[in-house]
């Protein structure tokens, strides 16, 4: 039975593949611009011989990592400082304000200005955009916290510092964590067009070159991977947050 | 000199455009050490406003209130403090929770989870070490709130309302825990609630008190024999101070739903 749930659940992308398969083949639509399944397939294990794969999927998830990384081990403590202290949140709630809305894209150019070609531009854009979800998710979610559970831990003789980090961020973590994951959603869609523009190596970078070289059953298999690669990172992200989070029984 | 000392205390809110609302108006009362005191009054009347005042977590804007002495500026470890909802840490365990007071003290690590643990029997828990407060009743949760405040050893404990989120049955149960406690270790006790029977079956002095603005009615001193099950409040006496008591609130409380109106 659960071998049928699965193929009930799965068989609407089946048909999805073998629709990709037909088309081009029927000259439904020019095989040029969408070669079928199977080829783009072939292309791909190709790709994953040469190491062209590895290399350049090494180098995107580097980015990755510390990007959002970074956007975590700033934005968390920023946020919950700007909860709880009235001085922390007036000097930096304006900023955070101004700058949540701002298309983090549009700082393509200046980093690619200020930091090169190099991973820093990449990882910086990354950290730059993901900053403000996590950020904001802390802050939102501290505020939320049950100000007599503060007490409480306060009338243990705790600091107020520790009560932040040791109470209030693991009490805002269900908010916490569902602003780290569309972050994490966020930092894909930065990663891969920052890539396009700025760069000579990573995923982004190769489906670029493989596009502008008529390349186009490989640049398909770069797409496929980057999108199961999204994939993949959001269950693990979810499976992660049901583990931290199981204490709501 | 009284270990707790209130000494006029004042405590107003303000409403942006309104004129400031007086919650405690005036409020002496001075506690000593191994008396168990309740705040006795109707929602409203600010008994857990002045708890929390004890308790340091609302600044004191006139008056001052003493602690051996010493004015309360802040929370500390010396009052400790038991809530209605509990306020347990819901991503640590029974064991966890009850270990959070002691985690930043300076003693070997065996002799925590000795404390620990023999708090855990106190309230009747064992078993429970692991599991998460989400998986208790709330009469267990609070046993694990009340392990939690005890085990750093408080010189006095502050109550509010601890046992008004409880059913009727739990509510008995707990009160003989209570009293059961504090024949073992007697420690002075401010209790907040609402509930006159209670309030007469825990308590050496009863302060009645009367809302808008907040003031201490009166005090009974609350004389029972020895309080060692619920069949002391079938006595005459325990009636009649149960009696007294809850026309003095009644009486306050059909005067705040006669300003409602």
């Amino acid at each position: 039975m659960r071998l049928l749930d699965f193929i009930v659940r799965w068989s609407p992308l089946a048909l999805l593949a073998f629709a990709w398969e037909l088309a081009p083949r029927l000259g439904l639509v020019d095989p040029q611009s969408l070669p079928p399944l199977s080829v783009v397939l072939a292309a791909l294990a190709k790709l994953a011989a040469d190491g062209d794969l590895l290399t350049n999927g090494l180098q995107s998830l580097w980015r990755l990592v510390a990007g959002l990384g970074l956007a975590i081990l700033v934005g968390v403590p920023l946020g919950a400082m700007m909860a709880s202290s009235r001085i922390v949140n007036i000097i930096a709630a304006p900023i955070a304000r101004a700058l949540y809305p701002m298309p983090k894209s549009a700082l393509i150019p200046v980093l690619l200005l200020w930091l090169g070609l190099g991973n820093a531009s990449k990882i910086m854009l990354i950290f730059l955009g993901c900053l403000l979800p996590v950020l904001m998710s802390a802050y939102n979610g501290v505020r939320g916290v049950d100000r007599v559970m503060l007490w409480s831990a306060r009338s243990f003789g705790r600091s107020r510092l520790d009560v932040i980090f040791g109470v209030a961020i693991p009490a805002a973590m269900p908010d916490l964590l569902s602003g780290i994951r569309s972050a994490l959603a966020l930092s894909f869609v930065l990663l891969v067009s920052s890539e396009f523009l700025m760069a000579r190596d990573g995923l982004g970078y190769l489906i670029s070159f493989l596009g502008d070289g008529g390349a186009y059953a490989p640049m398909f298999a770069t797409v496929i991977v980057v999108a199961s690669l999204g994939f993949i990172a959001d269950r693990l992200f979810l499976g992660i947050t049901r583990r931290m989070l199981a204490w709501r029984g | 000199m009284s270990q707790i000392v209130f000494d006029r205390v004042r405590h107003g809110y303000r409403v942006a455009g309104k004129p400031e609302m007086l919650a405690l108006s005036d409020i002496s009362l001075s506690v000593e050490q191994g008396e168990f005191v309740s705040l006795l009054g109707p929602s409203g009347c600010g008994k857990s406003t002045l708890l929390y005042l004890l308790g340091g977590f609302v600044p004191i804007q006139s008056g001052q209130i003493l602690m051996e002495g010493r004015k309360v500026t802040g929370p500390g470890p010396d009052r400790g403090v038991v809530f209605q909802n509990f306020a347990l840490f819901p991503w640590k365990t029974v064991k966890q929770n009850i270990a959070y007071g002691l985690e930043r003290q300076a003693m070997p690590a065996a002799q925590k989870v000795e404390i620990v643990q023999s708090f855990i029997d106190m309230v009747h828990l064992r078993g429970f070490e692991d599991s998460f407060p989400s998986q208790l009743s709330g009469g267990m949760r609070q046993r694990v709130a009340i392990a939690r405040t005890l085990a750093v050893k408080p010189r006095v404990l502050l109550m509010d309302e601890p046992f008004g989120a409880l059913d009727a049955q739990t509510r008995e149960i707990m009160h003989e825990e209570l009293l059961g406690i504090m024949r073992r270790t007697p420690m002075t006790t401010i209790f907040v609630t609402h509930d006159v029977r209670e309030a007469v079956y825990l308590s050496d002095r009863v302060a009645v008190m009367s809302s808008r603005p907040g003031r201490i009615k009166e005090v009974v001193t609350i004389d029972l024999p020895d309080r060692t099950g619920p069949a002391v409040m079938k006595s005459a006496k325990a009636s009649d101070y149960v009696e007294y008591l809850w026309s003095q609130v009644k009486s306050d409380a059909a005067h705040a739903v006669e300003t409602v109106r």
